[in-house]
């Protein structure tokens, strides 16, 4: 199965002078995933727990992405309560050669909204886990995304 | 810009693919949020109402077409202008983000 992904692509506001931006929600382990499918994907973004498996998980998934040829592949740090939670996985990160875009802290917000079947976006626009995606989100626009027009 | 994000379940993939889809949709991004998880729940994350939710189909293998690449390699494509894709099987979701589910269509593959 190939191409579907980079096909989506060129689908949509072709004429438009904005930048175009896909996000695939990925099945928990991209194993699954073919050569040919991964191809299309310019970045991958891993997000990753400070817990073992968590970061088991993790480098077992850059290992594969990398064989694929994937360009760019960050880690994003999530559910961060602590610095000694963050500096595991920036040691676990490290050790792997993976830099880390993105800490997200543990928000009470995110589990409130996720109870409530609600966005946190909505639920909670000021939350600490929202504001660290906004500046995930301007990493990425000085990485991968050219600026709208 | 064709971003994947993955990770363990449970590690939070799907709220901060979602909430970064609907930020970078507020910056002016044309953004297309896809749900390739076998248990799909982006559009909840993404806080697409429940009857629209409801509407959401997963997009089937009928949309899709085979055709050859430049290396004569099968690829398969959008059989369907992406637009009538999404309104068919998808949904416009919040800030504009277009969300399709597309779980078992980007699958395991001979490449």
């Amino acid at each position: 199965m190939r191409g579907v992904i980079g096909e989506l692509e060129g689908g949509k506001g072709e004429n438009g002078a904005g930048g175009e931006v896909t996000v695939v929600d990925m099945e928990a382990s991209i194993e699954h995933l073919s050569r040919g499918t991964l191809r299309h994907v310019e970045g991958l973004l891993i997000v990753t727990e400070p817990y073992f498996r968590a970061l088991e998980t993790a480098g077992r998934t850059v290992r594969y992405a990398r064989e694929l040829g994937i360009p760019d592949i960050y880690a994003v740090a999530n559910k961060v309560r602590s610095p000694e939670d963050e500096r595991a996985i920036r040691e676990y990160c490290a050790g792997q050669d993976l830099p880390v875009l993105g800490v997200v802290p543990f928000d009470e917000a995110v589990t409130e909204a996720d109870r409530a079947g609600e966005a946190v976006l909505d639920a909670a626009p000021d939350c600490a886990a929202v504001a660290a995606v906004a500046r995930l989100a301007a990493e990425l626009k000085g990485t991968w995304v050219e600026v709208p027009a | 810009m064709r971003i994947a994000v993955a990770g363990k379940g449970g590690a939070g993939k799907t709220t901060i693919a979602a909430t970064l889809a609907r930020l970078l949709a507020r910056d002016g991004y044309c953004v297309t949020a896809i749900d390739d998880d076998p248990n799909p729940n982006l559009a909840v994350a993404l806080g697409v109402p429940a009857e629209e939710r409801e509407t959401m189909r997963r997009v089937p293998r009928e949309v899709l077409t085979e055709r050859r690449d430049e290396r004569g390699e099968p690829r398969l494509a959008l059989a369907r202008p992406f637009e009538e894709v999404v309104k068919e099987f998808g949904v416009c979701g919040p800030d504009g983000v277009s969300t399709v589910v597309m779980t078992g269509v980007v699958e395991p593959g001979s490449g």
